[in-house]
């Protein structure tokens, strides 16, 4: 057999997608071997002659090639001593036209993804937790993997616990610096990050800066759920193909799996990076679910409580306004939503009061006690005290009492305005009328249409264009693309109509 | 107007064959399989959760420029929307002609580059396969062809080169089906390729449009 850079082959190289692999034995140690498919080290001088443009381009694009990866490589060394699932690069060579990256051959059996979802939960669990430890040495170290998917996973037994190993860091790269051209950028769609999505698809390099390591979290939020119901995570049906990172949190398909697992999942598949847990608190969120906990996701209505500074806060529809002990507890009685701390765990009102003291004000802001006694159809609101009334500016609430202005929750400053039959004013003290902007996805798309939320009427122009048997949402004289489903539903809670592109009115069946 | 918060994969498809006499049985199996040739490509996708928005396929048969032997050039055809077209091309395509052992091979893998190349899409396939049972002549031997590489460097550069080529530099991928002959280790030599060896005597038995498809799919 052949011999490459001392390391002995044990077989024939075998071709797969990106380049080749062998074994190799090198010093008695077994060795996995990958020849790269690029780039390639021009030295045969038939085909790269010396001097020539394209020599030179081929040489300095392995230089840095060679420069960048030495780098990740010592990063990665570091990461590993942190985290011994990592099967990290131990070797890093080229030979004639071809580069080489050996690392530690992985010995015993691997579990394959499909027997995952069938062992015991508390094994899924332990696999879970400890492939989050793997993610968080590689943050660590400002590293990320970039291809994670259930191939790139081995899971062994060893001393008697299955261990994730994870390999093959070919195409791993710094946070904030993915490949420059977009389509050097691997990894598999369907594992893909918004913020990595969004990279590729805009061809932007200088998006970069937003692949960070989150997008591994979002990943490995995709992962686990393969792991724990033996099922790919997919969008809710939609027509046309979407991938999880092209939708909202709750707008996948979690079936299988628990409320509890699929808070974790909500959590780490928030669309904005900074949103989603740190791999290092991945494992304490696990746990947490596995004693029967939620995990707090900003896009769960709740009312938080952090311990931490004793602060109050009041989650809706993917926005979090500070809040008071009452409001919170009023807010909470009101909408039915839970008081949970950052571990999800429920908390009482006698456990606030203990907390905060009886009727103490705290929290960020502090404003006039929510109205008391009945509300709702039956007591006719009070009548206006003077000048006082609610203030919109630059989409922010407050109330103007008695002269004196506080910010205020917006839903809170609107069920205040009403109780009191104060005006709501723009700060030119007209009623302001331009609706507030609909969330939106980082990728463009409006929010989903909420059940409870009456439909806003439509901005003047506004309407969904059918060609060619596609679907655009035409908001603000901004065309985007969208799945037949989701345009229909968007249409009919807005007041849309269908169009087609000659502009005349289209009549859905 | 782009919709940028798409995201689609368009996948560009050059099969290069040899059509001299020796290449009948391969020819064969390539007028057996077109018809289902995207329904097979589709399945191996899907298999690897990849979804194609757009497909293209040309055909670029080969024989011996050095003798005359023009090369027989498809257009694109949409798949699975013209698949019936592209069979009805190689059903056409004839095993013939070749004259001595060498082929002008890389005339036409020059010629493969050269084409226009789907430029839309989040992410871009560029897949050339080449399968022979002969070894390759040299760019430049041939004189049908003025505007195809006259050297090896030359043709190098065409592959390599961002602005050269009109393939995309990190979306192209090269494979060839070839003979263990010296005429082909500039392959390995060269980003983004595969080069696996057969055997003429063996009427290249080790090759199947499985194989083929199988590849086309993994690059994706």
């Amino acid at each position: 057999m052949a011999s490459i850079n001392g390391y002995e082959l044990e077989s024939d190289w075998t071709n797969v997608a990106r380049g080749a692999f062998a074994y190799g034995k090198k010093g008695g140690k077994r060795y996995f071997m990958k020849r790269l498919p690029s780039p390639t080290y021009p030295d045969n001088p038939a085909l790269f002659p010396p001097g020539t443009e394209t020599t030179r381009r081929c040489q300095a694009q392995c230089a840095k090639f060679e420069k960048e990866f030495n780098e990740k490589m010592k990063a990665l060394k570091t990461a590993r001593a942190k985290c011994d699932l990592l099967v990290q690069p131990e070797d890093f060579f080229h030979v004639k036209s071809k580069y080489y990256i050996v690392s530690d051959a992985v010995e015993g059996s691997c579990l394959d993804p499909d027997e995952i979802c069938k062992l015991p939960q508390s094994d899924r669990y332990s696999i879970m937790k400890d492939f989050a430890e793997s993610l968080a040495a590689l943050e660590s170290v400002n590293i990320i993997h970039g291809d994670i998917k259930p191939s790139n996973v081995l899971i062994v037994k060893r001393d008697g616990r299955y261990r994730p190993l994870l390999i093959d860091f070919d195409d791993c790269y710094f946070s904030g610096r993915p490949p420059e051209n977009t389509e050097a950028t691997v990894g598999s769609p369907e594992f893909y990050s918004p913020e990595l999505g969004s990279y590729i698809s805009k061809k932007d390099p200088s998006r970069g800066g937003m692949v960070t390591c989150a997008s591994d979290v979002f990943a490995a939020a995709i992962l686990f759920f393969q792991y724990q119901t033996g099922e790919a995570l997919r969008p809710k049906k939609t027509d046309g193909h979407v991938y999880p990172f092209q939708v909202f949190p709750d707008d996948m398909e979690y079936c299988g799996a628990d409320e509890g697992f699929v808070s974790l999942m909500k959590a780490m598949l928030e669309v904005k990076a900074e949103d989603r847990p740190k791999a290092k608190d991945v494992p304490g969120l696990i746990s947490t679910v596995e004693k029967g906990g939620r995990v707090t996701s900003k896009t769960s209505d709740m009312i938080l409580l952090r311990r931490e500074d004793r602060k109050l806060y009041i989650i809706k529809g993917g926005r979090r306004m500070s809040a008071t002990k009452s409001s919170a507890i009023e807010y909470s009685a009101k909408y039915g939503l839970d008081i949970v701390d950052e571990g999800g765990e429920k908390v009482t009102e006698e456990e606030l009061n203990a907390i905060f003291g009886k009727d103490k004000v705290t929290g960020c802001t502090d404003y006039p006690k929510p109205p008391t006694g009945p509300t709702g159809p039956d007591k006719p609101p009070a009548p206006p005290a003077g000048e006082d009334y609610v203030l919109v500016k630059d989409d922010k609430y407050f109330l103007v009492i008695g002269g004196k202005r506080k910010s205020a929750p917006k839903s809170y400053a609107l069920e205040y305005a009403k109780e009191h039959g104060l005006e709501i004013r723009d700060d030119d003290g007209d009623t302001p009328s331009k609706p507030a902007p609909p969330d939106r996805h980082p990728l463009g798309m409006p929010a989903p249409p909420s059940p409870d939320a009456p439909p806003a009427p439509p901005t003047c122009g506004d309407y969904v264009l059918v060609k060619d048997g596609k679907y655009f949402l035409v908001i603000g004289g901004k065309r985007k693309s969208a799945p037949k489903s989701y345009a229909i539903e968007y249409a009919k809670d807005k007041g849309l109509e269908f169009r087609d592109e000659a502009g005349n009115k289209i009549t859905m069946d | 107007m782009a919709d940028d918060q798409e995201f689609d994969i368009n996948l560009d498809i050059v099969l290069c064959m040899d059509a001299t006499g020796s290449m009948h049985y391969m020819l064969d199996k390539v007028k057996a399989s077109a018809l289902s040739f995207f329904d097979n490509l589709k399945v191996e996708l899907d298999a690897k959760h990849r979804h194609v928005e757009e497909t293209r396929i040309k055909v670029i048969a080969f024989r011996d420029m050095t003798i005359g032997e023009p090369n027989e050039v498809s257009g694109w055809f949409n798949l699975p929307a013209q698949s019936a077209d592209y069979k009805a091309f190689v059903d056409r395509l004839v095993a013939r002609g070749g004259g001595d052992g060498p082929e002008t091979a890389i005339d036409a893998l020059s010629l493969a580059m050269a084409q226009d190349w789907v430029k839309t899409g989040s992410k871009r396939r560029h897949v050339i396969v080449l399968w022979t049972d002969a070894p390759t002549k040299l760019p430049g031997e041939q004189k049908m062809d003025d505007q195809l590489p006259k050297t090896m460097p030359e043709f190098v550069k065409m592959w390599q080169d961002p602005q050269e080529a009109k393939m995309d530099p990190n979306a192209k991928r090269l494979a060839v089906w070839a003979p263990n002959d010296d005429s082909w280790t500039f392959v390995e030599a060269m980003e983004n390729t595969s080069y696996q060896e057969v055997s003429p005597d063996k009427e290249l038995d080790e090759l199947s449009m499985d194989l083929v498809i199988k590849f086309i799919a993994e690059s994706v």
